[in-house]
């Protein structure tokens, strides 16, 4: 048993190095798939901008309600996004794909609810993004501004989960939904 | 070791002179120098705190992939360090191998988690869980020879399951009934893998250890799923429909493997694991095909369990399971009493009268654990002759 035990002996020791090195060139490898879009949002408060290191939001998903927006990891819905990335032409709720109903438009992209994100099922309404403590201060006040627009960057994966990348001002020139298109 | 007690025993006559210096020289030979030690181990303990904060304060201005090279980094060389000691014996050996193997492993899991930091991922808990438990199970079994990895490893393996069957409920509609006795059998499969590589392996202790934590789990699961039963119609598993279905898939698979533990394990253990195991399966199908909320049965249910538990540890002379069984059913008898006469709770006199139950139970317990209970003795005899647990 003991020669038996020191031939595998470096095996097991070899298999977690190697598992997770080949998870981690996996994760680095669908880091750079799926689409980006830009996003506009709004419904920040201004009490409570900055908990910590990130900023809590919400979406303005362009031509979309907001209480039409899946809000449950059973739900079988998802956020049809077509366009050229990252401009969104046009947001659409349609059935998810594999849940029996066609789809009647060809999409970009289709974002669905990810339960395991820190939002929970909310994530296809409210999100946060992380940033260094030392820019919080500049950002509260582009956030306060009610003349600047922030437009959040966001990549959606292949498996339709979003994941916010960066946040950006521009002036508002009219309503978000203009803008958008 | 201090005299004090070798005096008070020399002044009682229980050891003569000589008993007590032969003693004093015995002890003073294997002391260690422990003011020492704890020093040494005071500074390791600062240094690693100091390392910690360190990296925590500047841990925004590392960049992601430098963190994630210097965590595999540290796992490497982990690895390497348990390479090299493997063939030690005593103390670098046994105890600071385990320690490094469990480092080893908890650096394995967090850096799950640390990937998912740094790419912003998530995912169902289950999946990093069920991989490390992939990764790391060959090395922990390989290589682990005490308590520390044989529980890390059971309560990681019962931890996915667990994970795994929230993950499946919630995504809506019945489980199947199969999924339910299987995932609620992990507990047996890992008896039942201690028990037959107690036999075959080097390291007897810890694959009997792996066993015990596995058996543990399992009487805690089950009194759990008792209890849960007598709470609510349709018990743990929630729907009445599958209960009695599932009930009787567990009564089939537990059967089995109290024969198949039996037949790798021809002692009074190996008997008294198939008793628990069988007493497990036809308590939890009787309670799954009655359904019922009713206070007395659903406690007779439970008794009936933890009786066929005491009659194991009798069987097998284990004092102290002996003993905690004859606790839990006296608990679970105050209970009971204050179950049926909850109405009496009210009044001053149901207050007396359920005092006095609990009296009288405490001290029957105590009286039935000191008739009955094995003899310290007899469990040592019967240790040294490899059948013990």
């Amino acid at each position: 048993m003991n020669r038996y035990r020191r031939f595998f002996l470096p095996f097991a020791l070899l298999l977690p190095l190697i598992g997770l090195g080949l998870i981690w060139l996996q994760t680095e490898r669908e880091s750079h798939e799926g689409s980006e879009w830009d996003v506009p949002i709004e419904g920040y408060d201004p009490r409570d901008l900055l908990r910590g290191h990130y900023v809590q939001f919400r979406y303005d998903w362009p031509f979309v309600a907001e209480d039409d927006i899946p809000t449950w990891s059973g739900a079988q819905t998802g956020l049809c996004i077509s366009g050229k990335t990252p401009r969104i032409a046009h947001v659409e709720i349609v059935p998810r794909s594999g849940s029996g109903a066609p789809s009647a438009r060809v999409c970009d992209a289709t974002a669905r609810v990810n339960p395991w994100s820190e939002e929970g099922d909310d994530g296809l309404v409210r999100d946060r993004i992380y940033m260094p403590q030392e820019t919080a201060r500049t950002y509260a006040a582009k956030l306060g501004n009610p003349k600047l627009q922030a437009i959040v960057r966001i990549r959606v994966n292949n498996s339709g989960f979003i994941t916010p990348l960066s946040l950006r001002f521009q002036p508002r020139t009219g309503t978000n939904r203009e803008e958008a298109q | 070791m201090s005299d004090r007690k070798l005096d008070i025993w020399l002044d009682a006559g229980l050891i003569d002179a000589d008993t007590a210096r032969r003693i004093q020289e015995y002890e003073a030979e294997r002391s260690r120098p422990l003011g020492l030690w704890s020093l040494i181990g005071l500074g390791a303990l600062a240094i690693g705190l100091g390392i910690v904060s360190l990296v925590a304060a500047n841990w925004e201005e590392i960049p992601g992939m430098v963190r994630l090279v210097v965590h595999l980094l540290l796992i490497a060389g982990i690895s390497g360090g348990i390479y090299l000691l493997q063939p030690h014996k005593g103390f670098l050996g046994l105890y600071l191998k385990d320690v490094l193997l469990f480092i080893l492993a908890v650096l394995g899991a967090t850096f799950f988690g640390h990937l998912g930091q740094v790419y912003q991922t998530s995912s169902p808990l289950w999946q990093p869980m069920a991989i490390w438990l992939i990764l790391f199970s060959p090395l922990l079994l390989l290589v682990g020879r005490g308590w520390l990895i044989s529980l890390l490893w059971i309560v990681a393996l019962l931890g996915t399951g667990i994970a795994h069957w929230g993950w499946y409920a919630q995504q809506g509609g019945d489980l199947p009934s199969t999924y339910v006795a299987v995932i609620t059998s992990l507990p047996v499969f890992a008896l039942l893998l201690g028990i037959s590589l107690r036999n075959l392996s080097g390291r007897e202790a810890f694959w009997t250890q792996v066993g015990q934590f596995a058996l543990a789990s399992f009487v805690t699961g089950m009194s759990v799923k008792l209890i849960a039963d007598g709470v609510t119609i349709g018990g743990l598993f929630g729907s009445t429909g599958q209960a009695g279905e599932i009930a009787g898939l567990q009564l089939g698979l537990w059967s089995a493997a109290a024969l198949l533990g039996y037949r790798l394990n021809r002692t009074a253990t190996g008997i008294s694991i198939a008793a628990i195991l069988v007493a497990a399966a036809l308590t939890s199908f009787v309670s799954s095909i009655a359904q019922s909320t009713e206070a007395l049965g659903n406690a007779i249910l439970f008794i009936i369990f933890w009786a066929a538990i005491g009659w194991s540890a009798i069987y097998s002379a284990w004092r102290n399971v002996f003993q905690v069984v004859v606790a839990i059913i006296a608990l679970r008898l105050i209970f009971l009493s204050f179950e049926l006469a909850s109405d009496l709770l009210s009044s001053g006199l149901g207050l007396i009268l359920a005092g006095i139950i609990t009296i009288a139970i405490a001290i029957v317990a105590y009286r039935f654990s000191r008739a009955f209970a094995p003899a310290r003795a007899a469990a040592v005899e019967r240790d040294s002759s490899g059948d013990g647990r």
